[in-house]
Parts: C-alpha cells; structure tokens; sequence
C-alpha cells in the first residue's frame, strides 16, 4: 500500500489517541481506513489498546449487584454470532480483523436498547469494512481525500470522502474500474456538504485500482472529463 | 454444583489467574456459567471505566449491560492471539462511554477543573479481592512514572472522554504538543507495567 506516498503523513501518529478513543468523528474514520492497511499502526493499536485497558483496571469499581441477574436473564434471549469462518491470509489481517470487530461492535450502539443490537444489520459500511478481504486504497487528488474499500467477496465498495469539492447540481462523482486496456464504470456517489460515507453495489470485475471523475448524475460509459482522483494496488 | 467445581478448576490457570480466553471462548458456546464467571471478573473493570467517564450511575449501569451483552453476542468471534479479553472488553466500553457523552450536551456540566486537579483514586468498593487490589494499585503507581504534563493529557483523555484538541484547549497548549504527550505517556506506561510482549 502506498499510503506514506499519498495521505495525510500525521495519521502515523495517531494510533495511541485512538487507542483512549481522543479522536473526533472524522480523524477516527480516517485512521481507521488507514490503519488497516498500515502494520505499524495495525500493532500499535493492539499495544495501546492494552495500555488502555490497564488504566480502565485503574479505575475499577463493582457494578450494582443487581445488574447481573438483568444481565443474565437477558443473554438467553440474546442471539449469539457464528464465529468467522473465512481463512484470512496473514496474521497481520486476522489482528485488523480483530481489532475491527472490537471497534465496529464499539460503534453502533449509542444508546441503543439492550438486547436490540445486531452487528450484522446497522451500518452497511461497518460491515464491509469489517470483512475479511476488504482492501483500502487511498486515492491522491488535488483537493480533499478519498479512500476505497473493495470487498471483492461482497462486489461492494465503501468510500470514504472529505473535503470534496462540489460537483455541482446536475453531476456526480463517478468512481472507474482501472483495467488493463482502459477504464469502466463502477458507479456513481454524491458528497454531502464534502463528505461520503457509503456503500456501493459494483460488478464483479478485476481492477488495478481506482479512478474518480466528475461526470453528469447520470452517468457515463467513458470519463468526459479529467481524473482528479486515482490509485492503484 | 460440581459441574460449576471443574470449571473453576478448568478456568485458572497454575499462576492462580484466571484464564479469560477460556471463560469467552465457552461463553461464545452459549455456556452461561462461564459468561458468569468471565462478568465476576471483568465487571468491575467495565463499570469502572464507563462511571469514570459518564458519571452518572445510572447510565452506567446499563451501558455496563450493553457491553456485556455485546461481549456474549460477540464471544465467538474473540481471538486470543490478537490481544487480549481485558483490551478487547474495555476497547468495547470506553469507546461506547464516550461516543455517549460526546452525543449529550451534559458533558459540558462536567467539571474539567475538578479533573485536573484530583488525582486519580479507585474507589474502594471496587477492590474485591487482593488480586484486583493489586493490578488497581500498579496501575496507579505506573501513572506516577509519568510527567505531569504526561498524566494530565493521557487522564484527561482515557477518563475524561475529552478529544486531544479538546485537551489543547482544555490546557491551553497546541494540539500537536497533547498527541506527543498522550503517546509517549501510552508507551511510558506500557513499559512500566511490562504490556509488550
């Protein structure tokens, strides 16, 4: 992965903030469509994650004791989730995966009911994201930052985007499969206010990498106007 | 009862400390005893961090709830190679403490002063045995190896709940200055209490 070529330099260092959760909203997803690509961070978010478990012990105190019996009768309604069964390629990957299920299953409930919680129906992009094969790629333009997830299990991507320009009212962003002899379509996102966090549906197709345009809302077979976003694997 | 005996037995290990992954790794087998016992152990830690950071007692209770009830959901999909069940409960806990305070306004009823001032003390009730008095009074000892300028950030954060700019404001320092402060602070620590392998 070419993130130290591409991206945001600081996000190297923003593993041991993350690990005592002192990043905002957009640095954190930031930092997290990074690190998984990034093994140094990948590690140090498990080294961290520890220290920070060590200063919750610090803190410790016993719950009111009435909580457990709740707690107790509530998990036998509560469903259980399978274990992962897909064969992951590293050691490095099964960590990220790791750490991503801690993270994603920290994310989707604020104030949510107990019991009510499914993983596996909140957030499309959490989902994706947390996918065994989902690869990052972070695009290099001129202005603002995009980066791809591609699970090519899912034939889904999820992009991220900040500070984007406006595309105008009439156009979109279109997102192009690389391939070897050309390009083709893979779909078409609008950024809200300059920022995108969404799902798409994509073909089937082996790509080298990720090219971005701005073409009209309903899209194009071939880009009509330069590439102000692209990266390869 | 004597089944409750061999998992006892099962569940600690020669040094007398309890084997988490175990405990979780029958709890994600829907082994109701073993989540049992895997609560005894972790509770304190999980309401202590979560009433450190929200404080109302209430609320923390039943985020207490909801995080173990992910924690039983979630049980199967645990790898003890990647780390281990106290990090992975409390990366549960706090980041849900958090992302709740953040979303209600009463954090700004929050007295920052008070927290900046007042050391950080575990409140007796939750020692419940010699074990869990021991790792409260390391961890407590191992912030005092820090720098002043080290324990502010790195306390201010964790327990506070507060985003490194908010801890720049919060002391009036640039934000680049906390992030080092926070990091060399993790590292001091986890030197300190021996966490890298």
């Amino acid at each position: 992965m070419s993130w130290t070529e591409t991206a945001n330099p600081d996000l190297h260092h923003l593993a041991a903030p993350y690990a005592v959760d002192a990043l905002d909203d957009r640095e954190r997803r930031d930092f997290e469509a990074h690190y998984l690509s990034c093994d140094i961070c990948s590690q140090e978010v498990i080294d961290f994650s520890e220290v920070a478990g060590a200063l919750a012990t610090g803190v410790s105190l016993a719950p009111p004791p009435e909580l457990k019996a709740s707690l107790m009768a509530g998990i036998g309604s509560t469903r259980q989730l399978s274990p992962r069964l897909s064969t992951l390629s590293s050691a490095s990957d099964r960590r990220r995966n790791w750490v991503l299920a801690a993270a994603a299953a920290a994310l989707l409930v604020v104030g949510g009911a107990v019991g009510a919680v499914a993983i596996d129906r909140t957030d499309p992009v959490t989902e994706l994201v947390a996918e065994p094969d989902s690869r990052v790629t972070t695009l290099t333009g001129s202005q603002g930052s995009i980066q791809i997830v591609h699970s090519a299990e899912r034939d889904q991507v999820a992009v991220f985007g900040a500070d984007l320009p406006d595309p105008g009212e009439e156009n979109a962003y279109a997102l192009w499969f690389l391939l070897d002899d050309g390009v083709a379509p893979a779909g078409l996102f609008k950024p809200d206010d300059g920022t995108v966090r969404e799902v798409l549906n994509i073909d089937g197709i082996e790509t080298t990498g990720w090219g971005i345009t701005i073409e009209p809302a309903t899209g194009s077979d071939q880009p009509t106007t330069p590439v102000i976003f692209a990266g390869t694997f | 009862m004597s089944e409750v005996r061999v998992r006892r037995l099962r569940a600690v290990e020669p040094s007398g400390a309890v084997d988490l992954p175990y405990l979780l790794n029958q709890s994600g087998r829907g082994d109701e005893a073993a989540f049992s016992q895997l609560y005894d152990e972790l509770s304190g830690v999980v309401y202590g961090v979560v009433i450190r950071v929200i404080r109302d007692q209430a609320q923390a209770a039943e985020l207490t709830q909801e995080v173990f009830v992910e924690a039983w959901r979630l049980a199967a999909r645990f790898d003890s190679d990647k780390g281990s069940v106290r990090s992975w409960i409390c990366t549960i806990a706090h980041r849900r403490a958090v992302d709740r305070v953040r979303s209600e306004q009463s954090r700004r009823n929050r007295e920052e002063a008070d927290l900046i001032k007042t050391p950080v003390v575990a409140a007796d009730a939750a020692v419940e045995n010699a074990e869990r008095n021991s790792d409260v009074e390391m961890v407590q000892q191992a912030l005092q190896v820090l720098t002043v300028a080290q324990r502010e950030s790195v306390t201010l954060a964790y327990y506070g709940g507060h985003t490194y700019r908010e801890v720049a404001a919060l002391l009036d320092i640039p934000e680049g200055t906390v992030k080092t402060r926070i990091r060399d602070g993790l590292i001091k620590l986890r030197d300190t209490m021996g966490l890298d392998q």
